[in-house]
């Protein structure tokens, strides 16, 4: 179980690492809040799964409840913020 | 047991990577949010589910299954805000001919839709 517990670890990294390309290329800004995103729920698996292949999982399991909540805060205030703002802004051009 | 939560780790890993390819080759936002959107969302029930399987009746497994109603609530719900903020600042919408402009009428119609619907903020006539 702990092999697979590595193995599955090793595996979610290297599934962050191709979500964070997505953040560098993404074209828009909201491909690169998608790829955020992922990559936050990415993070709280991996969270979950080191907490079971290290040892006390209670307090793992504590940070990766955290960061789920953070995570989603974190999209929709930023999506909220991006697109009001870039909205604002093309209605003063128009004016 | 332990083969069964091993089965359910290793189909949510097959879930998330078909996530994560999809997020790298798909044409377009409204594209890559449907990829993330489902594979992502199953990946994590998924590998949740295993671990509680693996971890037994107890405090863990209780805090597993929070975790996994909050991902699954809000997973969907994030990229459904995000996905209507993207339309409403107009994003492109990919179509086959490859040009990325969509049918004029049709992108119209989602836009008034999106702009003028119950909730939104709308500036008031101010312009």
């Amino acid at each position: 179980m702990t092999t697979a517990l590595t193995l599955l670890a090793g595996f979610i990294a290297l599934l962050l690492v191709m979500n964070f390309a997505v953040v560098m290329k993404g074209p828009t800004v909201y491909d690169r809040l998608l790829g955020i995103g992922a990559m936050g729920t990415n993070t709280v698996l991996l969270i979950a799964v080191i907490g079971f292949w290290y040892g006390g999982v209670a307090g793992f399991l504590d940070l990766a409840i955290t960061y789920a909540i953070l995570n989603f805060v974190g999209v929709v205030a930023v999506a909220k913020y991006v697109s009001v703002t870039s909205r604002r802004a093309a209605r003063e051009v128009d004016q | 047991m332990s083969t069964v939560a091993i089965f359910f780790l290793f189909a949510g890993a097959f879930f998330l990577a078909v996530s994560a390819v999809g997020l790298l080759r798909l044409p377009d936002f409204f594209t890559r949010a449907h990829a993330v959107g489902k594979s992502e969302t199953l990946g994590a029930l998924l590998i949740l589910a295993g671990l509680a399987l693996h971890q037994g009746f107890g405090l863990e497994s209780a805090k597993l299954f929070l975790i996994l109603i909050f991902v699954a609530v809000t997973t969907p719900s994030g990229l459904h805000t995000l996905s209507r903020e993207a339309l409403r600042s107009g994003c492109t919408i990919w179509t086959r001919a490859g040009t990325g402009a969509a049918p004029a009428a049709r992108l119209e119609a989602l836009l008034a839709d999106a702009d003028g619907g119950p909730g939104g903020e709308n500036d008031g006539g101010a312009s």
